[in-house]
């Protein structure tokens, strides 16, 4: 099974997550996610070949209901949402974030 | 009349009788709430001016036929509504005041129900103790010093400490049913697609499920009858043809067959707990049910399972907090991606983090295919133990909860033994079937729930048999 995973490993998957974690937090995290997954790494030993065709792979375990018609209806008031945003652009129509480019 | 002491059907009755007001009702609440929420934590966020307001325009109404007219109702911090503040029990959502009601909320006030506040819950709902909140965790009104339960824990201490016959809370492994058991209240999670979850934070779409708190299997039904059916803003939710949760509480339950898998209550399960529930099957078959063995055989995947899909789904669902659009951002400068990741940090608590990183990992290149496409196919083979168990039989009965309320602190530390305490609860969630937990009377002097869980769209046969328990506990 799933072999400990080091600080580093951890500082990987908090980097893919946009998730600043302090030095204590790799730490505690390697060790108590090397646990979990160990625990959890019993669904390996599981035998799902009868239900491994690309078909069941993709198959939703709950079924849904069929699409409805894709027709324009009225949303939130864009005032209203940008009212929210942390910052927003002098006229109050844009959110905004540190400079991109 | 105190109207603290009635159910939401008899307060309702009584308000349309006259003798009993929406603001009296309000009133009592708000003096409950005063009362006992600096101890219990339960609510959040109180509205007591919109609550009032409310009330005295539902009173001078003529038409009193609302289905929950004139009701006070709790509403779980992670269900939207508008513009009260919304936290989901997060500090990344500082601020946050909804610009749009949840379906489900929008239903329970055109039914003339009253929204008193917003109560507390682990941080995105992610906890079975509600220890994992940033504002402090709810106790437990049998006894202070153990937890409510959780996710919803706040909506349970609330309706248990009789702050509101009624509470909306969101259950995604057990987040209604465990604190439901564990403070001694009905608590049920739909089928899945039964209730929208427009207006729900989404923390895993493949099970969250709103659903309804009551100190009565009576109470519990008719708020779900009301905030259930199709909704154009959940593609997910559909119309049931089914009949309603009330329609059949006082068919009792001679003929149904009830299954129970024994073979998973033979350790880490309190004696206590063991004793009450077999108490209960007992009344049940005295009251005409048949009761027989079922195996779950692949039931020890289920929490496995569970938290590889939950987290993976709920690190995709949590990345729309980056400080962009709501909510927290922080004050230190930097590139836009410095940002997100300062951000979050600020914003979110360890449970969460830890989740997002589980989950994260599971979807990640070279694991997803070991972690979370794997998961997914054992759950498939959950589902189908379950389309097994319940071909011939109406439910499934086992205990909520393996132990009654635990102690503040005493897991919290111990992630994995947190997740533990859902063995029970998170196979009907990942099966996509209603579940119940109702009281079934006590160990130790704490309470211990039964849970019933149906075949897909039969939530009527569980609140049925719920309904007889009920009778039989109450002998």
């Amino acid at each position: 099974m799933a072999d400990p995973l080091t600080p580093g490993a951890v500082a990987h998957i908090a980097e893919l997550a946009r998730l600043e974690l302090s030095p204590a937090e790799q730490q505690r995290f390697a060790r108590q996610l090397t646990d979990i997954l160990t625990y959890a790494g019993m669904v390996q030993d599981v035998d799902t070949s009868r239900l491994e065709s690309a078909a069941a792979a993709h198959a939703p375990a709950i079924e849904l209901p069929p699409l409805r018609t894709d027709e324009p209806v009225p949303g939130l008031r864009r005032d209203e949402v940008l009212a929210e945003a942390p910052d927003r652009s002098p006229d109050g129509a844009l959110f905004r974030v540190p400079k991109v480019i | 009349m105190d109207t603290r002491t009635l159910s939401a059907l008899a307060l309702r009755e009584a308000i349309r009788r006259g003798d009993a007001s929406a603001e009296q009702a309000v009133t009592d609440a708000l003096a409950a709430i005063a009362d006992r929420n600096p101890e219990l934590n339960a609510f959040i966020t109180v509205d007591a001016d919109r609550a009032l307001t409310r009330a005295r325009s539902l009173d001078a109404a003529s038409d009193k036929s609302g289905a929950l007219h004139g009701v006070p109702v709790a509403i779980k911090d992670t269900i939207c509504v508008r513009g009260m503040r919304a936290t989901a029990g997060s500090h990344i959502l500082d601020g946050y005041q909804p610009p749009y009601d949840a379906t489900a909320v929008a239903r329970l006030e055109r039914a003339g129900a009253i929204v008193l506040g917003k109560t507390n819950c682990d941080e995105f709902a992610m906890g079975s103790s509600t220890e994992h909140s940033a504002f402090g965790p709810t106790r437990n009104p049998h006894d202070l010093t153990r937890t409510p339960g959780g996710s919803s824990g706040g909506s349970a201490a609330a309706v248990a400490a009789h702050l509101a016959p009624l509470a909306l809370g969101s259950d995604t492994g057990g987040s209604v049913r465990q604190p439901a058991a564990l403070c001694g209240l009905v608590g049920a999670r739909p089928t899945y697609g039964r209730v929208s979850r427009y207006g729900l934070i989404a923390f895993a779409s493949s099970l969250d499920q709103i659903g309804p708190f009551g100190r009565t299997v009576a109470d519990t039904a008719l708020m779900q009858d009301v905030i259930e059916g199709p909704d154009d803003h959940d593609a997910t939710c559909r119309a049931a043809a089914a009949p309603a949760c009330s329609s059949a509480l006082d068919a009792g339950c001679r003929g149904l067959r009830i299954g129970v898998p024994r073979h998973l209550l033979e350790d880490g399960i309190d004696d206590g707990v063991r004793r009450a529930i077999e108490t209960t099957l007992a009344y049940l078959a005295d009251a005409g049910a048949t009761i027989d063995d079922v195996e779950l055989p692949y039931s020890r995947y289920a929490i496995p399972v569970y938290y590889l899909v939950a987290t993976a789904e709920a690190s995709s669902n949590l990345a729309r907090f980056d400080g962009v659009r709501y909510g927290h951002r922080t004050a230190s400068t930097g590139t836009l991606g410095e940002m997100y990741a300062t951000t979050r940090r600020e914003g979110f608590g360890a449970e969460v983090k830890r989740r997002i990183m589980l989950g994260t990992y599971a979807l990640s290149a070279g694991y997803y295919e070991a972690f979370y496409l794997k998961a997914q196919h054992v759950r498939s083979l959950i589902r189908q133990d379950f389309d097994r168990a319940l071909d011939g039989r109406h439910a499934i009965a086992l205990p909520t909860s393996p132990t009654t309320a635990f102690r503040l602190g005493e897991k919290v530390d111990d992630p994995l033994q947190m997740y533990l305490s859902d063995v029970f609860t998170v196979g009907p969630s990942l099966a996509g079937l209603p579940s119940i937990s109702v009281p079934a009377g006590q160990a130790e002097g704490l309470p211990v729930g039964l849970q019933l869980t149906g075949r897909a769209w039969d939530d009527a046969t569980v609140y049925r048999i719920a309904a007889a328990v009920e009778r039989g506990v109450s002998r």
